[in-house]
């Protein structure tokens, strides 16, 4: 069970970290400028900055090569990761035949599942 | 400063987060929300977004080495894990209801009495706690390898009704206030489940990454998630929790334990002054 939980997590960690550092790489190959300029950093940060924040947004800014949404892309992996461990933790408690683990766990994994819609929803 | 200078010098303070938020069980919100604010002057919304991020890292980044050397026990992790989301979602529904500036107040004034408590230490030598029928049938019992005492540990977790009784309140102010709520999470563990410290803070940081997933969605929706912020903050993290990982067991528990209370103080006088001034 638990070289499972390490390997899902080392593998999600890895991914996550890979996909962000590249579109990080990107940024910086597009914008030379972000090497000198001081200007460009306020627009960037500013709380009227334009990024993707839903899914399709994402989707469709990584098929462009888009730099922003490729780390998106990386950022939603890590996001994902726990939320995987625990799924992965049902399966494994079924396989063990352990009857009050699988219920607690799929109550968590239907409790996350349920706050994520409802702040999808609400948010 | 240039955008390059400012990644850098995230990725670096995040760095400094991830490696004291892992062994704390806290995370790193602490740090990277004042740091992005104050220093580097970044929209309080953004930083937030940011510090969730910080927090998932934190997690993901210690848990496989906690998992595998068992200082984090994941039964008890999955058990209070019920308490903690069920508690993140009446959080998120209460939110508006009542009054952040009071809920401020109280959790500083909760975190300074754990501080005192842990303080003290436990006494458990003067009567043998009984285990309880839950902590018997949840089969909450572990070891670990303790690499600064040079032995195995074995504990028996007790109360923990108790304890899920607390992680639920925790979860309920963590979906209340927006922030993960390893300060309390481990004086929970330690104090009403007796668990060793070291367990307790890998344990939480194993269980905050579970409770930030589920309100991630809003922020990452909400656009509060900016990716040129939040990329370093991730690396940083998740290069600072790995390496606190592998240092975690090779930390004396005393130290561990007064190093818990010097930060719960600082938490606490963070959240008191955040209530009083608003």
């Amino acid at each position: 069970m638990d070289i499972a939980i390490t390997t899902l997590l080392r593998a999600g960690v890895l991914l996550s970290v890979g996909i962000i550092a590249a579109g990080m790489v990107i940024t910086f190959v597009h914008h030379p400028d972000y090497f000198s300029s001081r200007p460009a950093l306020g627009a960037l940060t500013s709380p009227t900055a334009h990024f993707p924040n839903t899914l399709i947004g994402v989707i469709a800014g990584v098929r462009q090569g888009g730099a922003q949404a490729i780390i998106m892309a990386g950022l939603l992996v890590l996001i994902a990761t726990p939320v995987a461990r625990v799924a992965l933790s049902v399966v494994i408690f079924i396989i063990a035949r352990d009857r009050l683990y699988t219920a607690i766990t799929s109550a968590v994994l239907l409790i996350l599942l349920i706050s994520f819609a409802v702040g999808l929803v609400s948010g | 400063m240039t955008p390059l200078l400012f990644v850098l010098t995230v990725g670096a303070i995040s760095l400094l987060a991830g490696f004291l938020g892992s062994l704390l069980g806290l995370g790193g919100g602490l740090i990277v929300i004042p740091a992005l604010t104050l220093l580097l002057h970044v929209d309080i919304r953004l930083a937030i977004g940011a510090s969730i991020v910080s927090v998932i890292a934190t997690s993901s980044g210690a848990a496989a080495a906690y998992v595998r050397d068992r200082l984090a026990n994941i039964r008890v992790a999955m058990f209070l894990e019920l308490g903690t989301t069920l508690g993140a979602i009446t959080g998120a529904y209460l939110a508006g209801v009542i009054h952040p500036r009071f809920l401020f107040i109280l959790f500083g004034l909760i975190l300074g009495y754990s501080a005192i408590a842990m303080l003290r230490g436990r006494r458990r030598s003067e009567e043998e706690v009984e285990v309880g029928p839950w902590a018997r049938v949840l089969r909450l019992r572990g070891s670990y390898f303790d690499h600064a005492a040079g032995e195995e540990i074995i504990y028996q977790p007790v109360r923990a009704r108790i304890g899920l009784a607390l992680m639920y309140i925790a979860g309920t102010v963590s979906g209340l206030l927006g922030i993960g709520s390893g300060a309390l999470k481990v004086p929970a563990m330690d104090l009403a489940m007796e668990l060793p410290i070291k367990v307790s803070t890998a344990t939480s940081n194993f269980m905050i990454g579970v409770t930030a997933a589920a309100s991630a969605g809003v922020y990452f929706s909400r656009g509060q998630i900016d990716p040129f912020i939040a990329a370093p903050v991730a690396i940083g993290v998740l290069a600072g929790a790995f390496a606190g990982s592998h240092t975690l067991g090779r930390i004396g528990s005393r130290s561990m334990r007064m190093a818990f209370v010097v930060v719960l103080v600082l938490v606490a006088a963070q959240m008191l002054l955040k209530g009083v001034i608003g």
